[in-house]
This record gives C-alpha cells, sequence and structure tokens, in this order.
C-alpha cells in the first residue's frame, strides 16, 4: 500500500514537473519575431470613417544595424517606418499586425510623439495606453511635433543609424544649451494628475531646404490641463528652465554697454529656490537664482582689464537671465498656465494657506507677484586674462 | 505528531522568519491604501496597535507553552465550542493563505506574464511552498535566513538608486491629514501586515526558548516598518501625486531607475522581493493550516495533509476573487473588518476565558 502510494506520488510529481517546464512558452517573445519599436507617433487624422489615431512606429531592423559596413556599403536604411490606424491607441497597434508580419515591442522605445493637432485637442485619450500597458517604459521621452509625428519619423538623420535614437540624443544633451526641456512620460504624468501644474512638452519640426530634410528641436508646447494652449521659443524655454533648476549649461550673449559687441558667458553652474511666501496674507514667490559663469567670448575691441569689468559683466549676465525669466512668466500669465509649479511650492510648504486659497489658484495665478533674485559670478575668464583683440 | 516541526527554531530564526512572513505581500501593495506624505506616520502607529494584538498572542502562547491555538482552544473553550473556533481559525489562516497566492498570482499576472494560464502559474508558486512544507518547518526557517537578509539589501539598494530620480518636495506637507483619516490608515496597517502575526500562534509553541519571544517579536515589527517606511518614501519621493494611479506604486517607481543607461530595468528586483517574501508568508500559512488541521482532525501524519492542502488554497488563491483592482480594494477596505475577529476577538477572548478560568490547571498540562 505504502509503496503504491509512493509509486502515484513520484509518478503524479514527474507528470506534472514535465507540464510545468513548458510554462514559460506562453509569454515566450524570440527576438526574430519582434519589431522592436524606436520611436511612437501617434497623430489625429480625418478617414473616411470619422477621426481616427494614426500610428506611426519607428522599428529597428536589427539586421541592418548588426554589421554598419554592410549597411553603410548597402546604402540601406537601418529602419523602417510602419504605420496603422485606430480609434483608439491600442486598437491601432494591434492593428499593425495587419500588415506587419512582426509583433510590436515597446520597452525599448526611447521616444513618443504626439502630432500638434491632437495634442491642441486633448492629451488624456491617448496617454493613458502607455500608462497603463506595462511595456512602454517610464523614462522614454514625449514630444510635440509642429505639425505630423508621422513626417518626422520617417525623416532620416544624419549621423545616427536611427533617427528615433538621435532625436533621443538631442534631447538628452540639452544642456548644451539649456534651451530645450526634455521632458519623460513620467514626467508628463506627474504634470498631468497635478492640480496645478500644467504641463510643457519639448517641440519639433521638420526643416526642409531644397537638399534634405531634417529635423530639429525648436520651443516648447504650453499645456492647460492637457491641450495643448501656446508655445514658448527657446529663450522663454530656458526661462523656464531657470525656474525649473533645470539649466547645466548654455550661453547668454549680450551687449556690454557703452560697446557694440557681444559677450558670450557660458553657464557653468546654476542653482535655483523657489520661495512661496505670504505677505498680508497673499502668496508671493521669490525666485533665487544662483548662477556661476565663465567669461567664454568677448568680441570687445577696447582692453580692460578683467577683474573691474567683472562686476558690470555679472550685472548684466542677471540682467540677461532676468529677462528671459520674465519672458517665461509673461507667457505663463498670458496662457493661466502654471507650469512652473507655484501652486505645488504652496501647496507643500504653505499648506495651511493653500486650503484657504488653492481651490482658486486659477484665479490667483495671474495676479501673483514673482520677485526674482539673480546673483551672478564669474569664476573663471577663460584663457585670457585680458581682451586679446588689441594686444 | 507534528512532523513536520522537527527541529526547533531558535529566537534569531524568529525574528527574520517572522519580519519575512510580515513582508510577505506588503513589500508590494504597501499596507494602508493610497500613500500621502503621512503614510510612514500611519506604518509606526499600525505597527504600536500591532504590537499591542502581538502581546496578546504571546500572553497566550505564554500561558500554554508548546502548545498550537487548535489546542488552546480545546482546552480553554472545550471540546465542541473549541472546535468551532479552532475551525474558524483554521478558514482563516487558510483564507489568509490563499489571498497571498492571489497576490501573488494578480502581480505575476499583470507584470510579468500575461499569456500564461493562471492556474499553472498558480500551482507551481503555491508548489513552492508546498515543497518547503513538506520539507518542514526549519527548511523554511532556514529560506528566511537566506531570504529575508537579501530582500533588506535589495531594499536599501532600490532605495539608493532612486536617489537621482528623489524629490524631497513629494513628501510635504507633512502632519496634514486630519487625525481619524490617520487612524483608520493606521488600522488598516495594524490588520495587515501586523495584526496576521496571530498565525504565529501555530509556530511559537515550536520555539527552542519560549520566554525571550518577546524580543524577536519586537525586532521583526521594528525591521519590518523600517522597510516598509523606506520603501514608501522612495516611492513618494519618486512618484509623488502619480503614486496611487498605479496598482503597484512599489514596483512602478523601481521602474524609473535609469543610470548611465546601463543600471536600469532594475524592477525585477522588486519582483523578486515579492517572490520571495510572498513564498516565506505562503509557505508559513500552509504550514499552519496543515499542522492545525491535522491536530484538529486528530490525525497521526501531517504529511498527508500537505498535498490537498496545496490544491485547496491553488484553487481558492485563483477563484476567491475576480481580479487585481478587487484584490486591493478587499485588502484595504474589507480586508481589516474581515480579519478583526480572528486578529483580534478570539485571541483576547481566548486570554480572557483562560485567565478566569485559571487555565492551564496544575497537573493538567500535557
Amino acid at each position: 500500500m505504502r509503496r503504491l502510494l509512493r509509486t502515484t506520488l513520484a509518478l503524479t510529481l514527474v507528470l506534472t514537473v514535465s507540464v510545468f517546464s513548458s510554462i514559460g512558452c506562453w509569454d515566450k517573445k524570440e527576438l526574430d519575431k519582434l519589431a522592436i519599436v524606436a520611436g511612437f507617433g501617434v497623430d489625429q487624422v480625418q478617414t473616411a470613417e470619422g477621426d481616427r489615431l494614426l500610428l506611426t512606429a519607428q522599428i529597428i531592423k536589427a539586421d541592418q544595424v548588426i554589421s554598419p559596413e554592410q549597411a553603410g556599403g548597402s546604402g540601406k536604411q537601418s529602419f523602417l517606418t510602419d504605420q496603422s490606424y485606430g480609434r483608439t491607441v491600442f486598437e491601432g497597434v494591434r492593428n499593425f499586425t495587419f500588415e506587419s508580419s512582426r509583433r510590436l515591442f515597446f520597452p525599448h522605445n526611447r521616444v513618443l510623439i504626439i502630432g500638434e493637432s491632437l495634442a491642441r485637442s486633448g492629451l488624456h485619450p491617448i496617454i493613458d495606453f502607455f500608462i497603463r500597458d506595462p511595456e512602454p517604459r517610464p523614462k522614454q521621452y514625449v514630444l510635440v511635433a509642429k505639425g505630423k509625428a508621422a513626417d518626422i519619423l520617417s525623416v532620416k538623420t544624419g549621423l545616427e543609424e536611427i533617427p528615433a535614437l538621435a532625436i533621443y540624443e538631442l534631447l538628452q544633451d540639452y544642456g548644451a544649451t539649456s534651451k530645450v526641456y526634455p521632458v519623460t512620460l513620467q514626467d508628463l504624468t506627474k504634470d498631468l494628475a497635478s492640480k496645478t501644474k500644467t504641463a510643457v512638452l519639448p517641440m519639433i519640426e521638420l526643416v526642409s531646404t531644397s537638399k534634405k530634410k531634417t529635423i530639429m528641436l525648436d520651443g516648447t508646447a504650453v499645456f492647460k490641463s492637457d491641450r495643448m494652449v501656446g508655445e514658448l521659443n527657446i529663450n522663454e524655454t530656458r526661462g523656464l528652465l531657470w525656474v525649473l533648476g533645470k539649466v547645466h549649461s548654455g550661453i547668454i550673449v549680450f551687449k556690454l554697454p557703452p560697446y557694440r559687441h557681444d559677450i558670450s558667458m557660458e553657464i557653468l553652474e546654476a542653482n535655483r529656490q523657489i520661495r512661496p511666501e505670504l505677505r498680508n496674507g497673499k502668496p508671493h514667490v521669490t525666485v533665487v537664482i544662483d548662477v556661476e559663469m565663465i567669461i567664454g567670448e568677448i568680441t570687445l575691441t577696447k582692453n580692460l582689464t578683467v577683474p573691474r569689468e567683472n562686476e558690470k559683466l555679472e550685472r548684466m549676465a542677471s540682467q540677461g537671465i532676468k529677462k528671459e525669466i520674465r519672458a517665461a512668466l509673461a507667457k505663463a500669465r498670458q496662457f493661466n498656465t502654471d507650469f512652473f509649479g507655484f501652486g505645488e511650492a504652496f501647496h507643500s510648504r504653505r499648506p495651511k494657506a493653500w486650503k484657504t486659497f488653492g481651490p482658486n489658484w486659477d484665479q490667483i495665478f495671474p495676479q501673483l507677484p514673482v520677485e526674482i533674485k539673480v546673483s551672478t559670478v564669474i569664476r573663471r575668464v577663460g584663457e585670457a586674462t585680458k581682451f586679446p583683440i588689441l594686444q | 505528531m507534528a512532523e513536520l516541526a522537527q527541529g526547533r527554531i531558535s529566537n534569531i530564526q524568529l525574528v527574520l522568519l517572522l519580519t519575512g512572513f510580515l513582508l510577505g505581500t506588503s513589500i508590494l501593495i504597501l499596507p494602508g491604501g493610497d500613500i500621502h506624505p503621512d503614510t510612514w506616520l500611519a506604518f509606526l502607529l499600525g505597527c504600536g496597535q500591532g504590537l499591542i494584538l502581538a502581546f496578546i498572542y504571546l500572553a497566550l502562547a505564554r500561558r500554554f507553552p508548546g502548545q498550537t491555538f487548535v489546542k488552546i482552544a480545546e482546552a480553554v473553550w472545550g471540546r465542541y465550542i473549541g472546535k468551532i473556533v479552532s475551525l474558524a481559525f483554521l478558514w482563516y489562516v487558510f483564507h489568509a493563505g490563499a489571498l497571498t497566492t492571489t497576490n501573488f498570482l494578480d502581480f505575476i499576472k499583470v507584470s510579468i506574464l500575461p499569456s500564461t494560464p493562471a492556474m499553472l502559474l498558480v500551482l507551481m508558486l503555491v508548489g513552492v511552498c508546498a515543497a518547503a512544507v513538506w520539507s518542514g518547518l526549519e527548511v523554511i526557517t532556514r529560506c528566511s535566513e537566506v531570504l529575508v537578509p537579501l530582500t533588506i539589501l535589495f531594499t536599501l539598494f532600490l532605495a539608493l538608486m532612486l536617489i537621482p530620480d528623489f524629490k524631497a518636495a513629494n513628501l510635504q506637507p507633512v502632519l496634514q491629514t486630519p487625525l481619524p483619516e490617520l487612524l483608520k490608515t493606521s488600522v488598516r496597517v495594524a490588520t495587515f501586515p501586523f495584526g496576521e502575526t496571530v498565525i504565529f500562534l501555530m509556530i511559537l509553541p515550536f520555539l527552542n526558548k519560549q520566554n525571550k519571544s518577546l524580543s524577536s517579536v519586537v525586532i521583526a515589527f521594528a525591521l519590518t516598518v523600517f522597510i516598509l517606511i523606506t520603501g514608501m518614501l522612495r516611492t513618494l519621493g519618486v512618484l509623488g501625486n502619480v503614486a496611487p494611479l498605479y496598482v503597484y506604486p512599489l514596483y512602478q517607481a523601481t521602474r524609473s531607475i535609469d543610470l548611465g543607461h546601463i543600471l536600469t530595468r532594475l524592477e525585477i528586483l522588486t519582483s523578486i522581493n515579492f517572490l520571495t517574501m510572498g513564498f516565506i508568508k505562503a509557505s508559513v500559512q500552509l504550514f499552519a493550516f496543515v499542522v492545525g488541521l491535522s491536530q484538529f482532525l486528530g490525525l497521526k501524519s501531517d504529511r498527508t495533509l500537505v498535498v490537498p492542502a496545496w490544491l485547496l488554497m491553488s484553487l481558492l488563491g485563483l477563484y476567491n476573487l475576480p481580479g487585481v483592482a478587487e484584490t486591493i480594494a478587499f485588502t484595504h477596505t474589507v480586508y481589516p473588518f474581515y480579519a478583526l475577529p480572528f486578529e483580534v476577538f478570539i485571541p483576547l477572548a481566548t486570554l480572557v476565558v483562560a485567565w478566569l478560568r485559571k487555565l492551564p490547571r496544575e497537573g493538567q498540562q500535557p
């Protein structure tokens, strides 16, 4: 009896183990059965059946990327752009299987580009898929295309094999100018969920010259709730970045009166503080910015000794920074969009007062007094202590 | 009798086993509902309330050294009522085990293997636990000796990796939650996970030194609350206002780790944490159920119950809740009330009656 039991148990065990060992097959993802998406675009288009989403996927052609000499020699593209339509994003993604033999695979997607007309009509209907589905990563960048996202994703770029990765690199290196604000899907989700802070997204456009087409980052799209309401140009964008504390480096160009020549200062390091205060019971914000700079280039013709003029240069640079911030602030007031996150600063640091005026933030924000204090320090002067031209 | 419990466990082992048990599902589903900047305080309060409950359990265990709750209930409540009480208790242990299984299953279905049949997943997952129970309590304990330190290590490592994404402003404003709301959350935390310590009434009899168990429990609670608060702070610091949006905020926060494009996709560590701790929890629950049921039925060998218990727990885990949204809602809204009789009333009433009846009497000790 006991032996029988043992045999039965052992047999059951062997059988169950052999059944379970095939468990990985249901969710298997073989590399040669996947279409790895590097960039993804969503547009709103009119079709015969009504409003539809046009989805564009930039897919990496793995066999072309593996051997660059071969790919370069044969002149083949190492990416493929594929399109599909759907009423919702998910439907569209599945509709890709009508023409693509491989399933779209999102974990390696780097950029999500949204067409301007879609951005203007609202992001809520399309953004949920990218948050809810387990495949897309939270750190992919989101952009708004001037025009159609489909056009942007079909252009071949200069040095990079995969255009979407090129866009990704462009955004990664935003710090060189600090005039582009890269926004990840996670940042966007937070902004859309916030009650007061509004979302912004970098904009990308297609530039056509007679010879070739290229893509270029240009400005920032401003959202009210989930709808795009306006744009910031590149200088206003840096104004926004100053307040957000995202400025890494960049060049400020100004004229030092009374001379008419340009001086370029390089931003070395920037720190900012937002101080939400209550003055006479009314909200008031002070933005304090400390910048360290280097003199980068002086096209001046008169000989000056640097130490004496440093102070003046610092003052001029501070004014330049203030101008950028004011420009961004003016736009924020014009659209009544608190993309600086002043409301959140009050919410987290002045929670008691926030309870009284928080619900009316929309009325308060356009009149919110904002004081901007910038102090600039010149740390180094480059390799020349004097202005070299007349030497 | 109790052949699964051969080999005694020491106090340091109890610390690790209890920590693993408490972290079980709470390392993935943060207790207390949506996280906000005051959740850490609710964790501390809940841990305190849990400690009060743990005192009751320990007092009960000390009054009847070497006896599991099934035996205690019979001694205190008499033969018939005692059977009903222990049956209710066994149901709770069994159902709690099934809930752990459901959590396992939901997580894997949602995040890792969406198209693999749930039945196979659940049989596999609980199967590992059943294998551990089959090998005995000592094996489960030794597993926790390896896995719990690993979990602590991973938790600290992940918190460290998330520093670049961490924003302290997300943790403000502090102390703005109204007191009733805070207490409500803390009660939830007290029932899940801390009050679930009641299941250790089936484990405590197999301790080496019963009289040192209090310090072990306190250390385990402190460790657990430390891990939970670390996880909660880093999740809120990274996700901020969108944390309540996700089914598994702790998991979601680790998805954003990206250090130089090299250290990415570390969310797998969160999965490992959950799978290992969930394994400890489900194993302890399965063990308690098997040992309890065999004592309840007066069986000679408790190992025979392991396989049926494995299959039953898998089935209930598969079918008791329809989906992940319901599981989370059940954990946060229904469970505190559901667990109350088992975690508070039954042990407390048993202790009071034992005290009134001056049990155990001299000479009655087995």
